[in-house]
C-alpha cells in the first residue's frame, strides 16, 4: 500500500465522536453527538446542517478544541487532538484554526486592523509581514479603506468581513464558522457566503461551516446533515 | 507599510482596552483609592505618634544624652565637674526629690493641690542641655522657683505668686533600716515664682521618664535645696550631653567615672585616728553591705548594735552598745560562738565574772518597722578594761544618738524608755560616749543583727600597714561603683526614635480594616462586573489561540494600571484621612492615647508604603476576581456566561452546617452563663457568631430553595422578586453576607466594651473590690493595719478597721499603662505581701493560677504578676517571659511573668512580692501605693487624706481609676464602630452595584414583563422587592446574632440594650441600602425598556 500525498491525507478525521451533557433534569446525561464518524480533505469546503439543537455546534466546538467529546478521537493534520496539553491546544488554534461567530465579537476597543492582527500577538510579536497580510486581506473583503475604523463605525456585514479577516491573519489549514451569516440580513448573508467560498479556493483553507443558510451550503464542496447526533446524509 | 499603523502589541491591547472601558473602571479606581487612602492614612498615623513621642523626647531631654540616676542614695554634686571630656561636653548634677505641692487662697486656704511633683535642684549649668541656650531662665534666688505651664495650670500659679511644697525628707540611712528615725520625714517648703517656663527650650518638662503626659516640675537651685533637705553636697542625678553620639558619650563616660569617683560617691568614708593610728571605713547608711565587706575582706570588721539591756540575774544595765568583732580584733580573746567578753564597767554594774550567764535584749526592725524584742544568752569569757584606743569609734553614727549630749535625750528609732537611764549611765555615756560595754563574735554578731542594708558597721584598717591614700586607692580599685548605680546609661538614642508601646499604623490598619475591606468588596464587585461584561470578546481572545493565562494576565496588568492611579490617588488622600483621625484623636477621641495631643506628621517612605500596600492589596483582590478565568470555558464565555461566579449547589450540607452553628451557640452559651468579665464577653462573642454562621447557612438554603421554585407559585409582585434574588444565589449570599457581618462586628465589639462600674464592689472584678487606690509621695513606714502603725500615723481606727488597707512597696519606673504612648522596658515596681490578696480573692487572673504564685521563687528569678493589657502591649511579654530589671546594686535581676491579671486597675505596674523587694531594693523605704476598702467612701477619703496629708496622698476611686484605663478600650472600639459604619456604607453602596447589575442583565426579562402588561412603577417595586429582601435578611441575621454576643452586656449592672448604637446602625444601613437599591432600579430600569426586548 503506497503511503497517501498530503492532499489524500484528510486534514480532519472524527471518529466515533460522542458528545454527553449532564442533564439536572433526572440525572441522565443528554447525548447531543453519538458515534459521530466524519473525514474532511484539505481546501475542502463543508457545509453541517441540521435542525436546532441537532449537534451542530457541539461539533464545530469539538472540532476547533473549544469543548473535550466524552468519547471519540479527532484526528487534525494526524495529530491526535486529545494528546495535546491546554497549551498545544491554544497554539493550535492560533496557527492552524481560525473561527468565525454568529455574531462578529470584534473588540470595540480595537480598530478594524489591531482586531485584525490580535491573534498575532497570542503566542509571538506581530511582523510587518502580519501587518501586510492584513491588509492585503482587508481589501480583498472590501475594507482596504476601513483599516482604521473603530467596529462601532461599521455595519453588521462589515464587522463580519473583519471576523473573517481575523480568522484568516495566521493562514490557518481550516476555517470553522458557526452560522456566521446568522445575524445578516439575507443580501448581505449571501454576501458573506460568496466571500467564504471565494477565500476557500483562494487561501486554499479548509472551511466548515455550520449554517442554517441553504444558498450557503449550496456554495459548499459538501452538506454534511445531522439529526439526533447522527449524520443521517 | 508598517509604519502606517503602531505596533500591534499586547501593551497597545491593555491600553486601548483601558481608554476604552474607562467609564466601566472609574468604580474600580474609587475602589483602590479608598483602600489605598484608608492603608495610607493608617499608616501615617504612625508616623504622627511618633513624630509625637520624637517631639516629647526632645522636650522632656532637651540635649541631654547620658544619664546617671540614683534612686534612695546620693553622690557628691561636685563630681559632675570632674569629667573632663572636652569643652563642648558638659555635665551637670541635680537633686531630684519628690513633693506635693498646694497654692493657698487669700485667706491662707488651700486652694489647688498636685501631687507627684518633680522638685530638681539645679546649677547653672543644667541650661547647657538646653535646646535653645539663648533663651535662658533667670537666674534664682533662694526660694524662687522656675516651674513648668502644667504645674503652674493644675496649681493656678503665675509669675510672682507664691505656693507651697511638701518633700519626703531624704534620709542617707534609709527609713526601713534599723535604728533609723521615722520623725520629721517630710520638709516644707514656701516658693515663689520666678517664671513660670513654658518655651520647649527650657527643658520645662524635664523627665528621664517617658511619660504619658509631662511631669508636674518645680526648678530650684541645687544648693538651697541641699541646704532644706540636709544633703549638703550631695546629689542623685547626673546628665551629660556632648557634640557626639550618646552612645559614645555613654561609654566615654562610664570610663571616666571609673577613674574619677570617690568613695563619697557610693556613701563610704575613711575616717583617720592618727593617734591611735588607724583609719575607719564607715558609711552613714550605717551598714556596710556585702560588697564593701568583699573588697576589705581580711581588714579588722565589726558590727556594733544597741542592746536594750545587758542581763544577769535581776541586775540589768540598758541602752548600751554592742560590738561583734571578728577574730583578729583582740587574737586569741576574741569571743567565739556564744562568748561575750565584757568590760569593767559592765563586770561592776552587773556583777558578773567569767563564765557568768548575760542575757542581751534587743530589737529587730520587721517589714513595717515593727519591733520585735529577741533575746540571746552569753557566756562571759572575759574581762577587758573599759575602754581602749579605737574602742569607741566603734559606734557608728546612729541618728538620734550620736549627736547628744545625753542618753537621756537619744531618740534612736527604736522603742525608747527614758526613764531606765540612771545616773550612772548617763556619767558613762558623756565619759565613754559609745564605747562598747561588750563584744561577742562578729559571725554570732551577723546571725543577730545582720540585715537586708549590711552585715557590719565598721572596717578598720591599722596605719601601720598601709597609707590612707593606698586604702582609698585599693578600695576604689576593688568597688565598681556600677555595682551601687554610679552608671551613666543612654536616655536618648531610644527616646529619639520615636518608638511607641505599640505600632499605631498597624493598630489603625485594623481598626479600619472592616473599611478597607469594604473598599476592596466593592472594587471587586466593579472590576468583575466590567469583566463580565467583556465576557464575550475574552471567550473570543481564547478561541483565537489565546491560552487562559496570557488572557487572565491582560486582565491582570489592565487591573495593575487602575490600581496604580487608585493607590496614587489614595495615598494623596490618605493624608487627609490621617488628618481627620489626628484631630479625632486630639479631640473626641482623646481616650485612645490617654487625652494626649499628637502632631500630624507624614513620612514619604511612609506613604510610598501606603501606595504599595494599596497596591498590592487591589491587585490581589482583582487576582482573585480573574484568578478562575483560566479554566473558563471559550464557548460559555462567548455566549456570555460569565464564568467567574461558583456555581450553586443545594443547600443540604447548609442547613446541616446550620443547625450545627445553632446548637454550639446555645450550648457556648450555656458554658459561659456563670463566666465572669472579658472570658464571658468572648464566649457569648462566639456564640453570637456561630449563629451567624448559622443564619448565613439558613439563607443559603432557603436561597437555593427558591432557585427550584419554592414549591409555591407566584402570589405577588414581591413574591416574584424574592424568586429572582435566588438566581445569583453566591451573589445574593454575599450581600447579606456583607450587611450581616458588618451589623454583627458593628454592635457585638460592644461585647468587649468595659464597664468600670460592673461588679466595682466584687472581689473578682478590675478593682479588686477595693474602694481606692492610692498612692504617696512620702513612703508611709508603719503597717496601717495595726494599731501601732494606726497610732503612729494619727488614723482613727474606727474609720479604718483592720485589715482594709493593702500596702505595697513602689519602685519608681516608667508608666507601663496603656495611657503611655512610649514604649517601656522599666516598669514601675510594686511589692506586696501576697498572702493579703490571696486572703482576699482580690481581682481575676486571666493566666496564672492566684497571688501565691509570687512566692514561687526558682533560683533567682522572681515571679511578678503584671495586668494582661500591660503585659501584652506594653510590654510585649507573654507568661513565661522573662524581664531583666536594674536592681539597687548596680546590676540586674530576673523577673518572670508569672500570670496576668485581667482588666485590672494595676495596669501598668509589674507586681512582686514583699519579700523579693526588699531583697532587690533594700533601701526603698515604706510603703507608697494602697489598695483601700471602705464602707463610707467619703468617710474613708476624709480621714485617709487629713492622716496622711503631708504624705502626699493622692486617692482615687478605684472604679474612676478603672474607668481611665477602660476609656482606652472603650474609645478603640468607637473608632472601629464609626470606621466600621463608614465600611457598611460602601457595603450598602456595594449592593447598589449588585442591584445595577443583576437589573441590566436582565433587562430583556423585564422589558417583557413591561410588554405583558407590568407598569415600570411596579418592576421598580420588583427590583425594590428582590433587593430589599436580601438587605433586610442580612440585617435581621446581623442584629440577631450581634444580641445574643452582647447578651452580658445587656444583663451588666447599669447596661441595657444600646439602643441608640442598634437604632443608627440598623436605621442608617436600612436606609442607606434601600437609597442606593431604589436608586440602582430607577438607572438600570430608565429609557425604553421595550427596545432591550427588539435587541434581544
Amino acid at each position: 500500500m503506497n503511503n497517501p500525498t498530503p492532499n489524500q491525507v484528510p486534514l480532519l478525521s472524527v471518529e466515533n465522536l460522542t458528545r454527553e451533557f449532564n442533564s439536572a433534569e433526572n440525572g441522565e446525561p443528554l447525548r447531543v453527538l453519538q458515534g459521530l464518524i466524519l473525514e474532511v480533505t484539505r481546501s475542502e469546503s463543508v457545509a453541517i446542517v441540521g435542525s436546532s439543537g441537532c449537534g451542530k455546534s457541539t461539533l464545530l466546538n469539538l472540532i476547533g478544541t473549544l469543548d473535550q467529546p466524552t468519547s471519540g478521537t479527532i484526528f487534525f493534520d494526524g495529530r491526535d487532538l486529545s494528546q495535546l496539553d491546554a497549551e498545544e491546544l491554544s497554539l493550535l488554534r492560533n496557527c492552524e484554526m481560525g473561527f468565525i461567530f454568529q455574531s462578529h465579537h470584534l473588540l470595540p476597543q480595537c480598530s478594524v486592523m489591531e482586531n485584525v492582527l490580535i491573534p498575532t500577538i497570542a503566542h509571538r510579536s506581530t511582523s510587518a509581514s502580519d501587518e501586510e497580510r492584513g491588509r492585503r486581506l482587508l481589501k480583498r473583503v472590501g475594507l482596504g479603506e476601513r483599516l482604521s475604523h473603530r467596529p462601532g463605525q461599521l455595519s453588521g456585514g462589515e464587522r463580519q468581513r473583519v471576523a473573517v479577516v481575523r480568522a484568516l491573519i495566521n493562514k490557518p489549514q481550516l476555517l470553522l464558522a458557526d452560522e456566521p451569516t446568522g445575524a445578516l440580513d439575507e443580501d448581505t448573508a449571501d454576501k458573506l457566503g460568496q466571500l467564504l467560498v471565494e477565500l476557500n479556493k483562494e487561501e486554499k483553507v479548509t472551511l466548515i461551516a455550520v449554517t442554517h443558510s441553504p444558498s450557503l451550503a449550496e456554495r459548499m464542496d459538501r452538506t454534511v446533515k445531522l439529526a439526533d447526533g447522527r449524520i443521517v446524509s | 507599510m508598517a509604519g502606517s499603523f503602531p505596533e500591534m502589541t499586547c501593551l497597545r491591547l491593555i491600553l486601548n482596552s483601558l481608554g476604552h472601558h474607562i467609564r466601566a473602571h472609574i468604580g474600580t479606581i474609587l475602589g483602590a483609592t479608598v483602600a489605598s487612602a484608608v492603608l495610607t492614612g493608617s499608616l501615617v498615623v504612625g508616623d504622627s505618634v511618633k513624630k509625637t513621642l520624637q517631639n516629647q523626647a526632645h522636650q522632656r531631654l532637651g540635649q541631654v544624652q547620658v544619664s546617671m540616676e540614683q534612686h534612695d542614695r546620693f553622690f557628691r554634686s561636685d563630681l559632675a565637674k570632674q569629667f573632663k571630656l572636652g569643652e563642648q561636653t558638659q555635665f551637670t548634677s541635680l537633686l531630684k526629690l519628690n513633693a506635693a505641692g498646694y497654692s493657698e487662697n487669700e485667706e491662707g486656704q488651700i486652694e489647688k493641690r498636685a501631687n507627684n511633683i518633680q522638685l530638681i535642684g539645679i546649677e547653672d549649668s543644667f541650661w547647657f542641655h538646653a535646646m535653645l541656650k539663648a533663651n535662658q531662665p533667670p537666674v534664682l534666688d533662694e526660694g524662687q522657683a522656675l516651674i513648668n505651664r502644667r504645674l503652674a495650670r493644675q496649681l493656678g500659679l503665675k509669675d510672682g505668686d507664691e505656693f507651697r511644697l511638701r518633700i519626703a525628707k531624704p534620709s542617707v540611712l534609709p527609713r526601713d533600716a534599723p535604728l533609723s528615725v521615722s520623725e520629721d520625714l517630710t520638709v516644707r517648703l514656701r516658693l515663689k515664682v520666678a517664671k513660670v517656663t513654658g518655651a520647649d527650650s527650657e527643658l520645662a518638662n524635664f523627665s528621664l521618664r517617658p511619660g504619658a503626659v509631662p511631669p508636674y516640675n518645680v526648678f530650684v537651685p541645687i544648693s538651697w535645696l541641699q541646704e532644706k533637705a540636709e544633703l549638703p553636697e550631695r546629689a542623685n542625678i547626673l546628665i551629660g550631653s556632648g557634640p557626639g553620639s550618646a552612645e559614645a558619650l555613654t561609654q566615654t563616660a562610664n570610663k571616666q567615672l571609673k577613674t574619677i569617683w570617690r568613695l563619697a560617691d557610693i556613701e563610704l568614708e575613711l575616717k583617720k585616728n592618727e593617734e591611735d593610728g588607724f583609719v575607719d571605713l564607715h558609711t552613714d547608711r550605717i551598714f556596710l553591705d556585702q560588697t564593701t565587706l568583699a573588697s576589705a575582706a581580711g581588714k579588722k570588721t565589726a558590727l556594733t548594735y544597741i542592746a536594750n539591756n545587758l542581763r544577769r540575774d535581776t541586775n540589768s544595765t540598758p541602752y548600751s552598745m554592742i560590738t561583734g568583732v571578728s577574730k583578729n580584733f583582740f587574737g586569741e580573746q576574741t569571743p567565739t560562738d556564744n562568748e561575750i567578753l565584757i568590760t569593767q564597767w559592765l563586770a561592776e554594774d552587773l556583777e558578773a565574772k567569767k563564765g557568768d550567764s548575760i542575757k542581751v535584749d534587743y530589737y529587730v526592725l520587721g517589714l513595717n518597722r515593727q519591733l520585735e524584742e529577741h533575746s540571746h544568752t552569753f557566756t562571759v569569757s572575759g574581762i577587758t578594761p573599759t575602754e581602749e584606743p579605737g574602742w569607741r569609734e566603734l559606734m557608728p553614727n546612729f541618728p538620734g544618738i550620736v549627736d547628744r549630749d545625753n542618753l537621756r535625750d537619744w531618740n534612736p528609732g527604736i522603742d525608747f524608755d527614758s526613764g531606765r537611764v540612771r545616773d550612772k549611765d548617763e556619767d558613762f555615756w558623756k565619759k565613754y560616749r559609745g564605747t562598747p560595754k561588750a563584744f561577742i563574735a562578729l559571725e554570732t554578731g551577723q546571725k543577730l543583727w545582720a540585715n537586708r542594708y549590711g552585715e557590719a558597721t565598721v572596717v578598720r584598717y591599722e596605719l601601720a600597714d598601709t597609707k590612707q591614700t593606698q586604702i582609698e586607692s585599693d578600695l576604689r580599685n576593688a568597688l565598681d561603683p556600677a555595682q551601687v548605680g554610679l552608671r551613666f546609661r543612654d536616655v536618648r538614642t531610644e527616646a529619639i526614635t520615636g518608638k511607641a508601646a505599640n505600632d499605631f499604623g498597624g493598630l489603625f490598619i485594623g481598626l479600619s480594616f472592616f473599611l478597607v475591606l469594604a473598599a476592596l468588596i466593592l472594587m471587586g464587585l466593579l472590576f468583575v462586573f466590567g469583566i463580565e461584561q467583556r465576557s464575550p470578546q475574552i471567550g473570543t481572545l481564547l478561541a483565537v489561540g489565546f491560552t487562559g493565562k496570557k488572557v487572565r494576565n491582560l486582565l491582570l496588568a489592565e487591573g495593575f494600571i487602575l490600581a496604580l492611579i487608585g493607590a496614587g490617588l489614595g495615598a494623596w488622600m490618605g493624608l487627609g484621612y490621617t488628618q481627620t483621625l489626628v484631630s479625632l484623636l486630639n479631640s473626641d477621641w482623646g481616650g485612645a492615647i490617654g487625652n494626649g495631643q499628637i502632631v500630624y506628621h507624614a513620612e514619604p517612605l511612609t506613604v510610598s508604603y501606603g501606595v504599595l500596600g494599596g497596591l498590592l492589596v487591589a491587585l490581589f483582590t482583582i487576582w482573585l476576581t480573574v484568578r478562575n478565568l483560566s479554566k473558563a470555558s471559550a464557548i460559555a464565555l462567548i455566549q456570555g456566561q460569565t464564568g467567574l461566579m461558583p456555581t450553586d449547589h443545594n443547600g443540604h450540607k447548609a442547613l446541616i452546617t446550620a443547625a450545627i452553628c445553632t446548637v454550639a451557640a446555645i450550648g457556648l452559651g450555656i458554658a459561659m452563663k456563670d463566666a465572669q468579665g472579658q472570658m464571658k464577653a468572648g464566649g457569648f462573642f462566639g456564640a453570637g457568631m456561630l449563629l451567624l454562621v448559622g443564619c448565613l447557612c439558613v439563607c443559603y438554603a432557603w436561597l437555593g430553595k427558591m432557585a427550584h421554585g419554592g414549591g409555591t407559585t407566584f402570589a405577588s409582585l414581591s413574591a416574584m422578586g424574592w424568586r429572582g434574588s435566588a438566581r445569583r444565589r453566591s451573589r445574593s449570599l454575599a450581600c447579606i453576607g456583607l450587611i450581616a457581618c458588618g451589623v454583627f462586628l458593628l454592635i457585638s465589639v460592644g461585647a468587649f466594651r468595659l464597664n468600670s462600674e460592673e461588679g466595682a464592689n466584687e472581689r473578682w472584678s478590675g478593682t479588686g473590690g477595693f474602694a481606692f487606690f492610692a498612692q504617696s509621695d512620702v513612703p508611709v513606714l508603719y503597717d496601717l493595719n495595726t494599731k501601732k502603725g494606726r497610732e503612729e500615723m494619727a488614723v482613727d481606727g474606727n474609720k479604718i478597721p483592720s485589715g482594709s488597707i493593702v500596702q505595697m512597696r513602689l519602685r519608681e519606673g516608667e508608666d507601663a499603662s496603656c495611657l503611655n504612648l512610649n514604649q517601656t522596658s522599666e516598669p514601675r515596681l510594686l511589692g506586696v505581701n501576697p498572702k493579703q490578696l490571696a486572703n482576699k480573692e482580690a481581682f481575676s487572673f486571666a493566666k496564672g493560677e492566684g497571688w501565691e504564685i509570687l512566692n514561687e521563687t526558682s533560683g533567682e528569678t522572681v515571679p511578678a504578676l503584671v495586668d494582661m493589657n500591660t503585659g501584652m502591649w506594653a510590654l510585649k511579654k507573654k507568661v513565661g517571659d522573662i524581664i531583666e530589671y536594674p536592681s539597687e546594686t548596680g546590676g540586674t535581676f530576673k523577673i518572670r511573668i508569672a500570670g496576668y491579671l485581667a482588666n485590672s486597675m494595676l495596669q501598668g505596674d509589674l507586681i512582686i512580692s514583699e519579700e523579693q523587694f526588699v531583697k532587690h531594693f533594700p533601701s526603698a523605704s515604706g510603703y507608697r501605693v494602697f489598695l483601700i476598702d471602705s464602707n463610707n467612701l467619703e468617710a474613708t477619703e476624709e480621714e485617709l487624706g487629713r492622716a496622711l496629708e503631708d504624705y502626699g496622698l493622692e486617692l482615687t476611686r478605684a472604679n474612676h481609676r478603672l474607668e481611665e484605663f477602660s476609656r482606652v478600650q472603650n474609645t478603640y472600639l468607637d473608632i472601629f464602630q464609626v470606621l466600621g459604619g463608614l465600611a457598611l456604607l460602601l457595603g450598602s453602596i456595594g449592593l447598589g452595584v449588585v442591584v445595577l447589575r443583576n437589573v441590566m442583565e436582565r433587562r430583556g426579562e423585564l422589558a417583557l414583563l413591561q410588554a405583558i402588561g407590568f407598569r415600570k412603577g411596579s418592576l421598580q417595586w420588583l427590583v425594590l422587592a428582590e433587593h430589599g429582601g436580601l438587605l433586610m435578611l442580612g440585617l435581621i441575621g446581623g442584629v440577631l446574632s450581634a444580641l445574643i454576643a452582647v447578651w452580658p452586656s445587656l444583663t451588666a449592672p447599669g447596661q441595657g440594650l444600646p439602643v441608640d448604637l442598634l437604632k443608627w446602625t440598623v436605621g442608617g444601613i436600612l436606609v442607606s441600602g434601600l437609597f442606593w437599591t431604589w436608586l440602582a432600579a430607577v438607572i438600570a430600569l430608565r429609557g425604553k425598556l421595550l427596545s432591550s426586548l427588539r435587541s434581544e
